[in-house]
């Protein structure tokens, strides 16, 4: 029964971006009609894993983001579904907005005049893949603590606007490659981030928040992008402004920017004035991060004008009064984002700088630490501090320096943006197993999280208390359904609701939707099956993704496929020396080469209405095609 | 002897803490000129204010045995009894039946509000609890909430300060009072009488009391913010019931900010200016840790054009001090900088006078700072050096006296083990303070 949310509200709105799933060739061929954000994790859908996220930290105020096509297929699935229909009230929204397309970048889609208007304060930002067991509200007070500003939050009108500091903004990286408690995956993106420590505190950080791990992100790119500047630029180019401002800089190469985002509201000003931007995690993050310690930078994001502008009118929501003076500063900055760019490229070389290799391996993370033009800045002393003339004045010259710019430019103190970087051993976190953090966006993940999140004790083994926030009420929903002389791996597995099981069945490390039936003998191992899917007699099926209401026949031995929804497979299929990738959507071009290479594999293809899809994609390595 | 009702907590303060406070009744001479002279009106605790307080007192206790009758079914007359019983003991100052009843209530009165804390709170604070010996359960520690186990009616605001006083990001007495005065605003500005009610009525048990609470259980509040809160439930109490809600709510969001304009910022200018002028050239001032007010102090006075030095003893637990060192540098003041109490009696002596900040003033005029303050103010005074304590009046308590260290304290929630623990303030007798 659903019920309402007990715990404050945080006062901040969330966002999450129902996107089109690109990386699902196999499930979302038909994005409008299966959207990605339904696809099943351990047998929920999708949304429900950022939208419990919310929940779970007060937060109620929940806009979902999806293209127009989607609307439909979503808002069913939020009255009818009933791990939806469970959440708690009130109910999220659902915004299409009409320029919103499959393809639209994460920034521009801020940037619609529809999102525009239904942000009104400070916001979360999160993908609909992301499956988080961290409590939001770690991170809130991460946030709240560390980033916020109080004068902002507290809508302070004493303080002089130009010279209020403005809150700042939260990330969240996660690590890739520890093994733990996922396995190391091939092909998971990765981002490159570089951070520096934030000012000490001289409090112990209370037991169990975030502290500890928080730092000041300085630099964040996709390692994509960074391997092309690699290549580009034969080394890794470093602004000495960094090395300036920032001695100490930990570089990690192997994180994955899981796009959390707490945001202030006037981040949407500042996407709003810089067109170029075009998404969240690369442009937005990036160039803020940048600007933190670029000099000039921020004058060209605009940020000054944005920082003053949202002190002077706050909560407001940005509403149409400025738009005079933005569109002059569209035309002054109109190629803003472009011109650092080329500035980097150009004024690199020239200055003499430092390239340090980052070694983008897969062993694990890198830490560089530069430290440049030692005694810059010195603490006091330990014992009657003994300043030197020499640093004394250098430190009052330095003072001087920072007193004439911020005079100058008052708001060139750009707000932090802090990064969260999820510690992977459970000593840093702290805790017995550091909470799982990740986004599923690969089939592969999509399977291995799901196999995870059914590893979890169910509520009924271990108690209300201590059971994980992901964990399910039972491991076997509908025990009437499984027949005796049966093996079901309850400590790893999951069964949802109404699933009809036969004898002499063996089901170890799996996870299986709702209305699935499992026929006499089958044998499943490390398979995923989502809704209605039937399984024939005597299959044996490994490391295999079963799409909606599929039909496997009988004696079937499948190992490592990913089958459509819909589609039926030919009793007496065999895949196990399947060793092609199947990349080519163009169906004809697959059937010519199955017809070739797999000629024991018979293939039925059409269940609907004449459309013609790959029945089985085998995974592995591409050493065959 | 009114301080008796109502200021001496009533749930499990021990029996020898209460025979000092018979004995000194003597009443608070304001030992500290600077802060006495320069405030610009003393706070009266006035009939109705005392009222209030104690129908505030009234509403915990009868929350109290409702609680107690709502938990154990079989157990809850019982309970119950002994719980009335023992609050009005109490109040008559017999520790020995008060103490009994309600083991771990460590709210102070006003506090305890009416609502249950969440589950969540509870087992938080058994747990980090437990190793704390019996003789010293009295002492409060920030129990630092997550928000998560915030109660629903807790204003966004609000949980963003108490999460940054739950930290320490914020910790001195008047920053936390500003911020939570600010939240409060948020609060009243967002505040709608339901139907049926009038803000006289409703605003308080059902708005104000649970982001108190939740304040209050992020850390325990401090002498200032009680003040301020009493003030602004008196100002509420004294709406009619037939004020126009708009009229209600402009008139305390006045009253906030005339309280922030007087009692902080105007205060803050006027000791400032007052402590300046006993600093003379040549002098070396020695203060202790980092407080605003001394900050303010000292910059004030280079501002009037004065050639000092100051010598700062830091707190080794908060290191406030390097941040006041660096401040005071960068304004041209010599600094002299040690980062503990070693060699404390050396650099008394060097020093001409002390200049403290205080965390809160008791009725016999002893101070409550943080700990440390206590050895500097004795080695000042041993030495006959003149010690002057800075305090806002807001900061003043008028009912409870203290004459050591363990009546009214925190425990420091970072550095608290089974072995040994911290307690965040140390107590200073009138004595050793100068003027």
């Amino acid at each position: 029964m659903p019920h309402a949310v007990t715990i404050a509200t945080p006062g901040l709105q969330a966002l999450i971006l129902c996107g089109p799933g690109s990386s699902f060739p196999t499930f979302t061929a038909n994005p409008d009609e299966n959207p990605k954000a339904l696809l099943p994790i351990a047998n929920r859908p999708m949304v429900w894993y950022p939208l419990d996220f919310c929940y779970r930290a007060g937060i109620t105020n929940i806009t979902l983001v999806c293209p127009p096509s989607a609307a439909a297929a979503i808002t069913t699935a939020l009255n009818t579904n009933p791990f939806l229909t469970s959440l708690p009230y009130p109910r999220p929204d659902l915004l299409a907005p009409k320029d919103l397309d499959q393809n639209t970048g994460t920034a521009e889609i801020l940037r619609l005049p529809e999102l525009q208007s239904a942000v009104t304060s400070d916001f979360l930002v999160l993908p609909c893949d992301l499956v988080c067991e961290l409590g939001a509200d770690k991170l809130l007070q991460a946030w709240m603590v560390k980033s916020a500003s109080l004068p902002d939050l507290l809508g302070d009108g004493r303080a002089d606007p130009l010279h209020v500091s403005r809150s700042g903004g939260l990330g969240v990286w996660y690590p890739t490659k520890t093994g733990k408690p996922v396995p190391p995956i091939k092909g998971e993106e990765t981002d490159f981030l570089a951070t520096v420590p934030l000012p000490p505190s001289t409090v112990l950080a209370p037991n169990g928040s975030l502290f500890p791990n928080m730092a000041r992100l300085v630099y964040s790119t996709p390692t994509d992008t960074l391997k092309d500047t690699l290549e580009d630029e034969d080394g890794f180019p470093v602004r000495h402004g960094l090395a300036r401002r920032h001695p100490n800089v930990r570089m990690l190469a192997t994180h994955r920017d899981a796009h959390i985002y707490i945001f202030p509201r006037w981040i949407m000003d500042m996407v709003r004035e810089n067109d170029r931007l075009e998404t969240i995690g690369e442009d937005v993050i990036g160039w803020w991060a940048k600007a933190g310690w670029q000099q000039g930078l921020s004058g060209k994001l605009g940020l000054d004008k944005v920082l003053q502008k949202s002190s002077a009118s706050d909560g407001i929501g940005g509403g149409g009064g400025g738009n005079g003076s933005q569109h002059n500063n569209n035309n002054n900055s109109s190629n803003e984002p472009g011109s650092p760019e080329d500035e980097k490229s150009s004024s690199s070389p020239s200055a003499p700088r430092s390239v340090a290799s980052p070694r983008l391996g897969n062993n694990g993370h890198h830490h560089h630490h530069h430290h440049f033009g030692g005694g810059q800045y010195s603490p006091v002393g330990s014992q009657m501090a003994t300043v030197t003339d020499k640093e004394r004045a250098e430190l009052q010259a330095r003072q001087k320096e920072s007193l004439a710019r911020s005079s100058t430019n008052p708001s060139s103190t750009v707000p932090p943006m802090l990064a969260y970087v999820h510690p992977s051993t459970p000593a840093e976190a702290g805790a017995a197993a550091p909470p799982l953090i990740r986004r599923v966006d690969t089939a592969q993940l999509l399977l291995q999280i799901s196999l995870q999140l059914a590893k979890l004790p169910s509520v009924e083994e271990t108690g209300e208390a201590a059971a994980s926030p992901l964990a399910h009420a039972r491991k076997v929903a509908y025990p009437e359904g499984v027949k005796a002389r049966t093996t079901i791996t309850k400590q790893d597995s999951l069964v949802a609701d109404n699933v009809t099981v036969q004898e002499k069945t063996s089901i170890k490390e799996c996870v299986i939707g709702a209305n699935c039936q499992i026929n006499e003998g089958a044998k499943l191992f490390q398979c995923l099956l989502m809704d209605g899917v039937v399984v024939g007699k005597n299959c044996k099926l490994t490391k295999c993704i079963l799409g909606k209401r599929s039909e496997i026949g009988e004696g079937c031995t499948l190992v490592d496929c990913e089958v459509q929804e819909n589609l039926l497979v030919e009793p007496k299929s065999e895949s196990s020396f399947l060793s092609c990738y199947l990349q080519s959507t163009d169906w004809r071009a697959i059937l010519d080469e199955r017809t070739f290479i797999l000629t024991t594999v018979t293939w039925i293809s059409r269940r609907k209405r004449g459309k013609v899809h790959v029945l089985v994609r085998s995974r592995g390595d591409r050493a065959g095609s | 002897m009114s301080a008796e009702g109502t200021g001496a907590p009533p749930s499990g303060a021990p029996a020898l803490q209460e025979k000092p406070q018979t004995t000194t009744t003597t009443p608070a001479p304001a030992k500290t000129p600077a802060a006495a002279s320069s405030t610009p009106e003393a706070p009266k605790l006035t009939a109705a204010q005392q009222k209030a307080k104690a129908k505030a007192e009234k509403a915990a206790r009868r929350a109290q045995v409702k609680e107690a009758k709502a938990a154990p079914v079989v157990a809850a007359p019982v309970a119950a009894g002994k719980g009335k019983g023992g609050g009005k003991q109490d109040a008559a100052s017999s520790g020995g039946g008060g103490s009994q009843p309600q083991k771990p209530s460590h709210h102070r009165p006003s506090m305890s509000g009416g609502r249950r804390p969440s589950v969540v709170a509870a087992t938080i604070l058994k747990e980090t609890r437990s190793s704390i010996p019996e003789c010293f359960r009295h002492v409060p520690m920030a129990k630092r909430v997550p928000t998560s186990a915030a109660h629903k009616d807790v204003h966004p605001a609000v949980l963003a300060v108490g999460q940054q006083m739950a930290t320490f990001a914020i910790k001195d007495s008047i920053a936390r009072l500003e911020a939570t005065l600010l939240a409060f605003r948020r609060v009243i500005e967002s505040y709608e009488t339901p139907k049926g009610n009038s803000l006289s009525r409703h605003f308080v048990p059902h708005v104000l009391n649970p982001q108190i609470e939740y304040l209050t259980e992020c850390r325990p509040m401090c002498f200032a913010m009680g003040n301020a809160i009493r003030l602004l439930k008196t100002q509420v109490n004294k709406f009619d019931i037939d004020t126009p809600e708009d009229e209600a709510k402009e008139g305390l969001l006045e009253t906030i900010d005339l309280f922030i304009r007087e009692r902080i910022s105007l205060a803050e200018f006027v000791i400032a200016r007052n402590a300046a002028r006993l600093i003379n050239d040549g002098d070396v001032v020695l203060t202790y840790g980092r407080h605003r007010l001394v900050e303010k102090t000292f910059l004030r006075a280079k501002e009037n054009g004065k050639t000092f030095g100051v010598s700062i003893i830091d707190d080794p637990y908060d290191n406030g001090g390097q941040a006041l060192a660096k401040t005071l540098h960068a304004a041209g003041i010599r600094v002299f900088y040690s980062p503990n109490l070693g060699g404390l009696r050396a650099n008394v002596e060097r020093a001409s006078n002390v200049l403290l900040g205080a965390e809160a003033i008791f009725a016999n005029g002893s101070l409550q700072a943080p700990a440390g303050t206590a050895d500097v103010a004795m080695v000042a005074t041993n030495v006959n050096k003149k010690v002057v304590a800075l305090c806002e009046t807001i900061n003043f308590d008028r009912e409870r006296v203290a004459v050591d260290s363990l009546t009214y304290n925190e425990i420091d929630p970072g550095r608290n083990t089974a072995e040994s623990f911290r307690l965040m303030f140390d107590n200073t007798r009138d004595r050793y303070i100068s003027g």
